[in-house]
């Protein structure tokens, strides 16, 4: 963008419309939105993925009198996000993993517990270790869990040979090191669910990435993607990459030709589908997914349902007022599950939270989802949308907003859109940890 | 009223409107501005010293946001990338008062 001065303004003609936007600006800012900067109270935020940490931070941003506390298991953060890239053999491991001691120079408490209950009643946390945090208000942000029993032969155990690599770590090195040994003219065999689940384009981004690798290191293999539905994100996007980059490398067969996976065998590195069977040297499954079981056991999911359901304004449990739950494990209308989603999230559920302990209405603002895929180190494309909550009170997408990169757009586009992706990953990481 | 007269006028409201918006935004204060302006904060850097490849938008006069928006919603030049579908979901009141908070911050 230019900085351009005001000289540009009349040209479109919209003084009227200006002046009319600038009082509306006036009266907007003077509205009763106060400083929540008195506000005092307990926030504890249970999950140290995108969602949590950026709930933490723009709390202490809203309402820095809060005491907010950030509960996670594991000492370091690997993001999902540009995760890929390892596999891609773009960037190292080191690349994706961050430190949550950034966080104490925000006055954020990082508890580094694994969270085995929660107590409504009581108003309080219970850890692995017998300790107990009490909050007045609580955050969930717990993520995804995997369902793998949705094929016979695959489990927990399992996955620690054939990976699913959807939870960023061990995972995503344990399958880079099966693609790198693979001999050249091996096949690599990725199986995508149906939706909903964690980042919708991430399958095909994976397989492109690996592809990129492959096409200069062993040209004659060959990847597989077995999908479980008839369409997905960014598809026109992703087949006009794929035969640009890399003809002939990447095949996808949808759910109509192969109907519903049936069973894995290990040793064999075989897979049965009701509608045929394939063998392969490297097999990535990823699972259908599910919210953590954490909120199964607190009873904020519905029996019978997979995901949890909350206001969708300031994103409180439907069952426990005082709880709230954002990121991939809410259903938020037509927000998709990614880590832009459950940014935006998290920050309209600080503020409101913050506004609610001020006792201050919640507010409700658009919210945003972005999503870059990367086809190659240079060619990126991307979603957005943007939504509002219809008067149904379910975020809804903006008829005439949004969508994917242009079809039609060049290289030069596309390698722009490759930069903004690493910008994005970049700036979302210092948003969060800088 | 003369032309000159009405322009004069024209201008001084704007300055006012302009001045009132400027000085009601105090950082800690313009919540909604704060909370509306988040996510672009995912991309967008609000650092003077930002050295990454999606622009900062620290620096920006209240105008010279303003005058992105219809050419964004257009995208007549075609330079626009990902912010053109993005800026079709605001409306013209909602970009003004990010671009009041924005230009303040």
């Amino acid at each position: 963008m230019d900085k351009r001065s005001s000289s540009g303004f009349h040209e479109f003609g919209a003084r009227r419309e200006f002046v009319k936007g600038a009082i509306f600006a006036s009266l907007s800012m003077c509205l009763p939105l106060k400083s929540f900067a008195k506000t005092r109270g307990r926030v504890v935020i249970v999950g140290g993925g995108i969602g949590g940490i950026a709930c933490a931070r723009y709390l202490k941003e809203f309402a820095p009198s809060l005491t907010v506390t950030l509960i996670e298991k594991n000492s370091s953060f690997v993001t999902c996000p540009f995760s890929n890239t390892v596999l891609g053999l773009l960037n190292e491991i080191s690349f994706i993993t961050h430190s949550y001691s950034a966080l104490s120079s925000s006055d954020i408490k990082f508890s580094n517990k694994n969270v085995i209950g929660i107590d409504a009643d009581k108003k309080s946390v219970k850890c692995s270790d017998g300790s107990e945090i009490f909050y007045d208000k609580l955050v969930i942000s717990p993520g995804i869990e995997m369902i793998f029993d949705f094929i016979t032969g695959y489990s927990e155990k399992t996955a620690e040979v054939i990976p699913h690599a959807w939870k960023a770590g061990s995972q995503t090195l344990l399958l880079k090191s099966q693609i790198t040994e693979m001999p050249d003219g091996g096949l690599i065999i990725i199986t995508v669910p149906n939706n909903p689940y964690r980042c919708p384009p991430g399958p095909y981004e994976r397989a492109s990435l690996i592809a990129n690798y492959l096409s200069k290191h062993k040209p004659k293999s060959k990847i597989l993607i077995l999908d479980n539905k008839d369409n997905f994100s960014k598809q026109n996007l992703f087949f006009q990459g794929w035969k640009e980059l890399y003809p002939g490398l990447i095949e996808w067969i949808p759910f109509r030709q192969i109907g519903n996976p049936l069973n894995l065998n290990v040793p064999e590195k075989e897979l049965n589908f009701e509608f045929g069977t394939f063998r392969s040297d490297v097999i990535n499954i990823i699972p259908p997914q599910k919210a953590s079981s954490l909120l199964v056991d607190t009873g904020l999911i519905n029996k019978g349902e997979l995901w949890c359901r909350a206001d969708q304004k300031t994103f409180a449990s439907a069952q426990e007022p005082d709880i709230h739950v954002i990121g991939d494990a809410v259903i938020a209308g037509d927000m998709p599950k990614s880590a832009f989603s459950a940014m935006s999230q998290a920050k309209i559920c600080a503020y409101n939270l913050a506004a609610i302990m001020s006792g201050h209405p919640a507010v409700e603002v658009p919210l945003i989802n972005t999503c870059y895929s990367l086809l190659s180190e240079n060619y990126g494309i991307s979603v957005t949308d943007v939504y509002r909550l219809s008067n149904n009170l379910k975020l809804e997408k903006i008829k005439g907003a949004g969508g994917t990169s242009d079809i039609r757009s060049k290289s030069d586009v596309r390698e722009l859109e490759a930069i903004y992706a690493n910008g994005w990953y970049k700036n979302m990481i210092a948003d969060l940890l800088g | 009223m003369d032309r000159d007269c009405r322009n004069l006028l024209m201008g001084l409201l704007i300055s006012l409107s302009h001045f009132v918006a400027t000085a009601s935004v105090d950082a800690k204060s313009a919540g909604y501005g704060t909370v509306m302006a988040s996510p672009c904060k995912t991309c967008h850097q609000l650092k003077k010293d930002n050295q990454n490849s999606i622009p900062s938008l620290s620096g920006y006069t209240y105008e010279s946001l303003i005058d992105f928006y219809k050419p964004m919603v257009q995208n007549t030049n075609g330079s626009f990338t990902i912010m053109s579908r993005i800026a079709r979901g605001y409306t013209l009141e909602e970009w003004t008062l990010l671009s009041s908070f924005l230009a303040n911050n």
